[in-house]
């Protein structure tokens, strides 16, 4: 392409006008972009000041959240709650020099009535660079637990001296020789040799034929004793007789046949009952052995005997009847399922409280008022497992009136004891 | 090809097109340059320069877009961490709430007149579990599974001061003002029910949602719901708390002391205990003596009411501890630490652990305390175990402690002494007690460091039913270590 040459030349100058105008126009585009970048700046400054700040902030937090115990302790200042104050540091600077300005932190501590706890309120307070105040608030709360307590949520809730008799298991009798080495032996009354072994801590029975040496290696079993009583007499037996019957007494049968274990539910159940006659009461001692890990349920039953025999069980005058002592009340039967109840006259009760029959369970629903036992098997031992004889024709006495309350019209009744009895034999 | 010819070159093209838009900047152009071949080519070097400048300004326009994002980074993580610092807070609020007293609609304490239906935090949202089927001393929620039915307390923390609402089930919660501005934390707290794999019993869990700012209506961070709250940000977290227990076991006998137990004339003890599982009644590291009409009973049935203290399964004199060592010389022996020893064999914790428990009230006693010391303290604290640092003295005629719903717990580390006809019901543990009173019962069990002494009628009878409230359910619920985590 050709030019003319004067067109040219003046072409050549005008450019560096035009030059001069686009940097003019460039300059002030360049101001405003200027603009946007230091207001860009700032604003990306106060950011980082902002994240800093909430840094800080969150450490002040942390820092009284890690008290290490409730008290001051002496040499290591700030680490207790008693110690966590108001408090406000001035012109701190995060470490590192990496920060472009200070900071003001400010805790302010507010103790609600009424709960043992501590609200924190953190501020943090800066000057940015265009001399404007920042802040940063962080709420929080604190409570006042030591944080040992947490770790005592492993510790089991063992046994101490006051839950045991004399060091030992409640569950081994007052009789048993404590032997030195944590075990108790027992020879149960009335019988030829058999020895009776209880870890004094947990009342763990291990039933020997004859006293020895290591008797670890002997059956497991869990013990059931109790106390039966007599109120054998024409007329009908009161609160009071129950709470102090008069005799008099029969003998049980002879070892191991004292008590009958019937409805056995378990495999190889089988119950050695020993017994003795101390005034109007006969005490017996039943150790009762399994091969089924879960345990055993099922009736234990008294086996009075005079001089013909076994005593009748029946409700005529010439029979007798048994009466256990229990915390089974029939009216409070819990009317949703008295009606599928597996005992209708019975109770579900602890086996600890003597129900009817050893792992008696209330049943959840229509189902399963035929599965005997699910779950409540006899694992440990019982104790205060007692009974009240009484003549057939009588009715089991109780000072409990049928809501549960104790009846208080009947005269001569001890006021420590609470006598409540249920039919035990025959089936009521 | 010449610089200039480019320039005219380019100039050329817009005049050809003849495009509105062009025709406008040869306007522009001709107000500087006299010709328009000449302020063509001008506003081809002011063109380059606009599009040099666009392509500057979208240069920076990417970089301020990351100082913005860093920017929002910044305002968000604050708003995050101030979500999570509530919802951190709402935690330990809950426990803190978990082991107080009786309160208010709004979470304060409830006023000392109030009626028996204004209970406490732990009765509001917990209740014992039906069955033991998930270890004893299980917890459920009131609601059961109807979650519609739940209650939410939750509190709004303004410039560091907590606005709250604590409603029972079936309540309208308590209004909470909110500041104008919105500047404020809130939180929330759901109680969660195990769903049949309650880990232990004494375990509670539950989640607490904290939020940046409290929100409004519906969607508001303290709302009575459990819907994801509409603010700036929310945290949850979720926690298991389990119970530290007051008495983590009860004793077995009535009346429980470390040295000797006397009742001499007039002086007359009657100890029971009706418990099967038990049947102790008294349990002494000394000698027990008693006056003749002193009369002791175990579990119905057992044997008539004994006279005198001969009974060797009922009452146990000079006790030994499972190794064989008397109290006298073991548990009770060093001085400087005889207290701790036994302290510790009952309550499994120290002394001063015990003392600063979240759930333990302190009375500063030095200068000896009676009834109407403790009475303002138990009104409002009927379920938490009481401190007494000094001695105590029930001094009050028909004065009723505790009762079978709210058993009494008394801790005294002093002297108790029962100098009027009072009727308590509960547990109480004591460096030595006094019973003066001509009457007066303690059901429950007594505990005393020391010695026992009855220079009136003391009746005592163990309750089963009220040592077993005090043990599954009195005492501290704390985190489960390691129980937490963010969701």
């Amino acid at each position: 392409m050709q030019l003319h040459p004067t067109l040219a030349r003046r072409a050549r100058g005008v450019s560096l006008v035009e030059a001069l105008v686009a940097l003019a126009v460039m300059s002030i585009g360049m101001l405003a972009l200027v603009g946007v970048q230091s207001t860009m700046r700032l604003n990306s400054d106060v950011a980082k000041q902002r994240s800093e700040a909430t840094r800080i902030a969150s450490e002040e937090i942390e820092r009284v959240r890690s008290f290490v115990s409730m008290a001051v302790v002496a040499g290591q200042p700030g680490t207790s709650y008693d110690e966590i104050a108001a408090r406000t540091v001035g012109n701190y600077q995060p470490p590192g020099g990496i920060g472009n300005t200070s900071y003001e932190v400010v805790r302010r501590i507010n103790e609600p009535a009424g709960s043992r706890q501590k609200i924190i309120s953190v501020q943090v307070n800066w000057t940015d660079r265009s001399g404007q105040a920042q802040q940063v608030v962080l709420d929080s709360a604190i409570s006042g637990t030591a944080p040992t307590l947490g770790a005592m949520l492993m510790v089991p809730a063992r046994d101490s001296a006051t839950s045991r008799r004399n060091g030992r298991s409640i569950s081994i009798p007052a009789d048993a020789i404590d032997q030195g080495n944590g075990s108790s032996r027992f020879v149960p009354p009335g019988s030829a040799g058999v020895a009776w072994y209880f870890t004094n801590l947990t009342g763990v029975l291990r039933v020997c034929a004859a006293d020895v040496a290591d008797y670890t290696t002997c059956p497991l079993a869990t013990l059931v004793s109790g106390t039966v009583q007599f109120q054998i007499s024409d007329t009908q037996p009161t609160a009071a007789n129950a709470e102090t019957p008069q005799g008099p007494a029969f003998a049980l049968a002879a070892a191991p046949g004292a008590m009958e274990l019937v409805d056995a539910v378990g495999t190889d159940v089988t119950a050695r009952c020993y017994s003795v006659v101390l005034g109007t009461r006969v005490l017996y001692y039943c150790a009762v052995l399994t091969s089924d890990a879960a345990g055993w349920g099922g009736q234990l039953n008294p086996v009075p005997v005079d001089s013909g025999g076994p005593l009748p069980f029946g409700v005529l005058a010439s029979s007798y009847k048994s009466c256990r002592y229990t915390t089974d009340l029939p009216s409070r039967e819990d009317t949703n399922t008295a009606a599928i109840e597996a005992d209708p006259s019975a109770q579900y009760t602890l086996n600890a409280n003597h129900p009817r029959k050893y792992c008696l369970e209330r049943p959840r629903n229509a189902n399963e008022v035929t599965v005997a036992c699910t779950g409540s098997q006899v694992k440990v031992n019982l104790i205060n497992q007692n009974f009240l004889v009484i003549k057939g024709n009588q009715t089991c006495p109780s000072e409990l009136n049928d809501d549960g309350t104790p009846n208080t019209l009947d005269p001569g009744l001890n006021p420590l004891i609470l006598a409540n009895t249920r039919q035990h034999q025959p089936a009521p | 090809m010449s610089r200039t010819q480019l320039v005219i070159t380019i100039a050329r093209s817009p005049r050809r097109q003849e495009a509105p838009g062009a025709a406008r900047r040869f306007n522009i152009g001709r107000s500087a340059f006299a010709g328009h071949r000449t302020a063509a080519r001008g506003m081809a070097a002011l063109t380059v320069v606009m599009v040099l400048f666009f392509v500057m300004a979208l240069v920076a326009a990417y970089t301020n877009r990351n100082l913005i994002f860093e920017q929002r980074i910044s305002a968000n993580g604050y708003r995050a961490t101030r979500a999570l610092e509530a919802a951190d807070a709402g935690v330990e609020w809950a426990v803190a709430m978990l082991n107080a007293g009786r309160i208010s609609n709004t979470c304060a304490p409830a006023d000392a007149n109030a009626p028996a239906a204004i209970t406490d935090f732990r009765s509001r949202y917990t209740t014992p579990a039906a069955t033991d089927a998930n270890g004893e001393g299980a917890f459920d929620v009131p609601w059961g599974p109807l979650t519609a039915n739940r209650t939410y307390p939750t509190c709004v923390i303004v410039g560091g001061v907590p606005r709250c609402a604590c409603p029972a089930m079936g309540e309208a919660p308590a209004a909470i003002v909110v500041p104008a501005d919105g500047r404020a934390s809130a939180f929330r707290i759901t109680f969660l029910l195990f769903n049949g794999d309650t880990p232990r019993g004494g375990a509670i869990q539950f989640i607490s949602r904290g939020c940046a700012n409290p929100g409004a209506n519906d969607t508001a961070c303290f709302a009575q719901n459990n819907d994801l709250p509409d603010v700036d940000s929310s945290a949850a977290v979720i926690t298991t708390v389990g119970l530290v227990r007051a008495l983590p076991v009860a004793p077995k006998a009535t009346l429980t002391a470390g040295g000797a137990v006397t009742a001499n004339l007039p002086g007359r003890l009657q100890v029971a205990n009706g418990d099967f599982e038990s049947g102790m009644a008294i349990q002494s590291g000394g000698d027990v003596s008693a006056s003749p009409a002193s009369t002791v009973a175990g579990a119905a049935g057992t044997e008539p009411a004994s006279v005198g203290m001969a009974d060797a399964r009922l009452v146990v004199k000079n006790a030994r501890d499972e190794n064989g060592v008397l109290w006298s010389a073991g548990l009770l022996s060093a001085a400087g630490q005889a207290q701790q020893r036994w302290f510790r064999s009952l309550f499994v914790l120290d002394t001063e652990s015990y003392r600063r428990q979240p759930a333990v009230l302190r009375m500063d006693c030095q200068a000896g305390c009676t009834l109407n010391d403790l009475n303002p303290v138990l009104a409002l604290n009927p379920r938490n175990p009481i401190w007494v640092e000094g001695n105590l003295d029930l001094n009050v005629d028909g004065a009723n402690l505790g009762s079978a719903v709210n058993p009494l717990m008394l801790v005294v580390n002093g002297t108790l002494t029962v100098s009027r006809n009072v009727i308590a019901r509960g547990f109480v543990h004591a460096n030595q007690i006094d019973w003066t009173a001509a009457g007066g019962t303690w059901d429950g069990a007594m505990v005393s460091a020391t010695t026992f002494d009855a220079t009136g009628v003391a009746t005592l009878r163990y309750d089963k039913a009220a040592l077993d409230i005090i043990r599954l359910r009195y005492g501290s619920l704390v985190r489960a270590p390691g129980s937490w985590n963010l969701f």
